[in-house]
């Protein structure tokens, strides 16, 4: 691989792995939200669990 | 709007949290932000700044090189102060714990990035994709510490002795930065001793420029990807919670227990 060739590559490195970590951060944070949003209400004992207290996490950071 | 107490529970009910994806404004401010930078850093440092009189080309890696182990040094001494303000009673809190996480996962996925660019930029100058010269040996050794960090916290243990270990072993793994940052004047390396310093640096003008600006923009990368880790650690840990007091509400519903009153 010529010179060119391998600094394209490192480039090419280290904007595409920060990008699929930050991609992968942010579809699993949809799911995880949709499966804890999904949880509310009555479970399958019929028992209702208290819904107070609504708490937004982004205004945790 | 409060809801009566369950009925198959004696103890307060859990108190139920609107979960929020890990975007908001900000982070998508800090997003746009890092992606127009970033187009800017690739245009300075593949198309404008000129070659280096001794490397030639090879120099235009380091712009993406040295902003990594930027990050990852900042990262993990970020995790150390984190961890420490953890273990330290009067400001002992989870946030701290979670600070410690994100940056130090972070940290160690800039590390690594760190030795692919650099392996890269030594077959260019060097001939050879590594050599085990002090500093690419030590920083291989900081990115396998940092590895055995974050399976420290995947440990199954309490939550609290969970954080509590992972705060130590930080404040352990944080010493390497120094072993890493003065290898290159302790031993004798094929690596190439600091170049930017503050009183002294090698590079001058439009690479200096360039160089300063690749810094800014990883580091407003890093603080995109750490704020999304942490609220994502945060839903983690309300996962395994809600998991738990489920459990927990479906026994005591079986057992016929809990009748309120």
């Amino acid at each position: 691989m010529d010179s060119w060739g391998t600094i394209l590559l490192g480039w090419t490195i280290v904007l595409v792995v920060p990008g699929l970590y930050g991609a992968w951060m942010v579809l699993r944070g949809r799911r995880l939200a949709r499966e804890l949003r999904l949880g509310e209400g009555d479970d399958d004992t019929g028992v209702r669990t208290a819904a107070g207290g609504d708490r937004d996490l982004r205004a945790e950071v | 709007m409060a809801s009566p107490p369950s009925p198959a529970s004696s103890s307060p009910s859990p108190v139920r949290t609107t979960a929020a994806p890990t975007a908001s404004v900000a982070t998508r401010v800090l997003g746009g932000l890092s992606l127009v930078m970033l187009a800017v850093t690739v245009l300075l440092a593949l198309v404008i700044t000129p070659a280096d009189v001794v490397q030639g080309e090879a120099v235009r890696l380091m712009y993406a090189h040295l902003p990594t182990i930027w990050v990852a040094y900042g990262s993990f001494a970020a995790a150390a102060v984190a961890s420490a303000l953890y273990l330290w009673p009067r400001t002992r809190r989870r946030h701290w714990d979670r600070v410690a996480g994100a940056t130090a996962e972070v940290g160690t996925v800039f590390t690594a990035l760190c030795l692919a660019t650099g392996m890269l930029w030594g077959r260019i100058t060097w001939g050879v994709y590594w050599q085990w010269d002090a500093r690419l040996t030590t920083t291989l050794l900081l990115f396998v510490v940092y590895l055995g960090y974050l399976a420290v916290r995947r440990l199954p243990a309490e939550p609290v002795v969970r954080s509590r270990r992972s705060a130590i072993t930080a404040l352990i793994a944080v010493v390497n930065i120094v072993i890493v940052r003065y290898s290159v004047d302790w031993w004798n390396t094929l690596h190439q001793k600091a170049s930017l310093t503050a009183t002294d640096p090698e590079i001058t003008g439009e690479m200096l420029g360039a160089l300063l600006f690749s810094l800014a923009t990883f580091t407003v990368l890093a603080s995109w990807l750490i704020v999304h880790r942490y609220r994502l650690i945060r839903l983690e840990e309300l996962r395994d919670e809600e998991g738990l007091q489920r459990a927990i509400t479906e026994r005591r519903a079986e057992a016929g227990l809990g009748v309120a009153g």
